[in-house]
């Protein structure tokens, strides 16, 4: 009876040991989650096939105007400036739609976010809209491999 | 660190943009000068699931060249069973990056049919390889293709 009631001697020493690993591996995912933390609002979260091509840059983005190539349409500030099957199949090299409104607003620095399955000649002709249009820096959105 | 878990949990995004700053080259606008050296232009020619075309213009610096004389180099290299070699370009940019250490900009002409993860990847390929940095600025021809340009075929 005695022994049943005995208050059990904590093995300090076991206890200490068990924890070591598990802080171990707090710290890896820690530092994992740090390298990789991002506060970047998803890009086009209401279109589910759109997706931004991979790249090793880690270079942050700045917000800028943004023009998105998707598979639906060319937007502008999330704003549907032109369709993109038109301009796929067209040799047109200005899409006169995005030529005007990149006009009218200011800055020279653009940003565009085209998705990685689309053909290059639409980035292409939306690259050289933004340069006929006066925005001088352009800068391509891509998704960093280092992502989570 | 038990709180900051959940935090950083809670707040991170899955997808981390990065940005590539492009050199936009054609429009009669002129490309930012490049400090002197011995590669004068370099340029990758992209020909959809063929071969990637490499041309260089290189200042000759043997004895009987004149000054500022050039010398057109050009390299194919044919696509494999996968697709283009990057491998192989990476090992041809790496020459000419020895040539011209100084040199940091390199112009890609790809062609239109190519996705744009496709021309993502070329660009990062041309940027930096396994040893380091290459030509980390890379210009992006935007001007039309010339009807010979296309696919490398003759009329």
């Amino acid at each position: 009876m005695r022994r049943l009631l005995a208050k059990p001697q904590a093995n300090t020493s076991l206890g200490v040991a068990a924890l070591a690993p598990m802080v171990d591996m707090l710290t890896i995912l820690l530092v994992f989650l740090l390298k990789s933390y991002s506060t970047d609002a998803p890009v086009r979260p209401g279109d589910t096939n759109f997706e931004l091509p991979m790249s090793i840059s880690e270079q942050p983005v700045q917000r800028t105007l943004a023009i998105d190539l998707t598979a639906h349409g060319i937007y502008l500030q999330d704003q549907r400036i032109a369709g993109t099957r038109y301009y796929l199949e067209q040799d047109d090299t200005l899409i006169t739609e995005l030529y005007g409104a990149l006009q009218q607003l200011p800055g020279d620095r653009v940003q565009v976010r085209a998705d990685a399955d689309l053909p290059y000649s639409l980035t292409r002709k939306a690259l050289f809209t933004a340069q006929q249009a006066g925005k001088r820096k352009v800068t391509v959105v891509t998704v960093s491999r280092s992502s989570l | 660190m038990l709180l900051l878990m959940p935090f950083l949990l809670l707040t991170t995004s899955v997808q981390k943009l990065a940005g590539i700053d492009l050199l936009l080259a054609g429009n009669n606008s002129e490309l930012p000068p490049e400090p002197p050296g011995i590669v004068e232009r370099l340029t990758v020619v992209v020909h959809p699931d063929t071969a990637l075309e490499i041309t260089a213009q290189v200042r000759r610096s043997d004895v009987g060249a004149k000054t500022g004389e050039t010398e057109a180099r050009a390299e194919r290299i044919e696509a494999g069973a996968e697709g283009l070699d990057l491998a192989a370009l990476q090992s041809a940019l790496r020459r000419y990056k020895g040539l011209d250490p100084e040199r940091e900009q390199a112009t890609l002409l790809p062609a239109d049919s190519l996705s744009n993860g496709q021309v993502v990847n070329l660009m990062d390929a041309m940027r930096r390889d396994a040893e380091g940095e290459l030509f980390p600025k890379v210009a992006l021809g935007v001007e039309p293709p010339a009807p010979s340009d296309a696919e490398g075929e003759q009329p």
